[in-house]
């Protein structure tokens, strides 16, 4: 498979919607966004039934982490469209995750999220920590480290302090 | 809900007592004790009959537990609407054997999915073809 194909993937996404927005990529792939307030736990899912592609996120989460939310059912739906709709459910809560498709959703969703001039110009700030760039760029530590993990990919110079966790959203 | 709640639902609601039903529908009081504390389900199809006819509900309405969701999708969408619904069940379900989500969590989901599912089929209508609408 070719290396980067996470990244071209979401150079296509944004130049085709013209947008970093999770939620206006969402609507423009015509899904259908709720927030439920019951979960105490569960952060999200995406469904597909009868053509019509539901992604439902838990409206307890703060604002930064709906977003990555989004971002990532998001992932899931553009790119693992034809597992969702072989088996609607299975696997695609954020937390009964296999290896290989949360990991190609959260590649999806650093890249999305996060501009690669951002990193490069808060990197080159001297007075700047892994964690203040994360909360400045409003997106958690273990997304950061997929970004980085894509830069370095692509033959940037970066290292990572944090390992990847596929899980993290399951924390 | 179970058998033995909707029994217990309908017996009140049709104002009868567990022997007058018993009677009623020829089987002894003990029958109707065990029916109703969910120890035994009735072994002829018949007697879900004369259950439905005596307490005055729908035979599916006894036969089917937990899924007043399949008997709508049933009713609405015939029984391709049916098999759909019982998949969407059957799905939750494996979905829920992986075991991460906690119990509040399942049934949240649960219900949330049965409206989901009820949603997309009210969508997917514009896709039927004019001559097939009623």
């Amino acid at each position: 498979m070719r290396k980067n194909y996470i990244f071209e993937e979401v150079c296509k996404t944004i130049k085709k919607h013209k947008t970093r927005n999770p939620y206006e990529l969402l609507d423009a792939v015509n899904v259908d966004i709720r927030e439920s307030y019951s979960y105490q736990n569960l952060k999200g899912y995406c469904y597909i039934a009868n053509r019509s592609k539901f992604v439902i996120i838990n409206g307890l989460l703060a604002p930064a982490e709906k977003r990555i939310v989004a971002a990532h059912e998001a992932a899931h739906l553009i790119l693992h469209r034809d597992l969702i709709k072989a088996a609607p459910l299975r696997d695609f809560t954020l937390y009964d995750m296999t290896s290989s498709t949360e990991y190609e959703a959260n590649l999806f969703t650093a890249d999305f999220l996060i501009e690669d001039e951002e990193i490069n110009k808060l990197s080159n700030d001297d007075d700047m920590n892994y964690f203040k760039m994360c909360q400045i760029l409003h997106t958690s530590p273990d997304l950061m480290s997929f970004k980085l993990f894509s830069l370095i990919q692509r033959g940037h110079n970066y290292n990572m302090p944090l390992p990847m966790d596929s899980k993290f959203l399951g924390k | 809900m179970k058998f033995a709640d909707k029994l217990i639902q309908s017996r009140i609601d049709a104002g009868l007592t567990q022997a007058e039903l018993a009677k009623a529908i020829s089987v002894s009081l003990r029958t109707i004790t065990n029916y109703e504390t969910g120890n035994r389900y009735p072994k002829k199809r018949e007697v879900y009959g004369k259950l439905a006819q005596v307490l005055n509900v729908d035979v599916n309405y006894l036969l089917t537990e937990n899924e007043e969701f399949i008997t709508e999708a049933t009713e609405k969408y015939g029984s391709r609407g049916a098999v759909q619904a019982q998949e969407v069940l059957e799905q939750a379900r494996a979905l829920f054997a992986g075991g991460d989500l906690s119990e509040n969590d399942q049934l949240v989901f649960l219900h949330e999915i049965q409206g989901l599912y009820l949603d997309s089929k009210e969508h997917a209508k514009k896709f039927t073809p004019k001559k097939y609408r009623k």
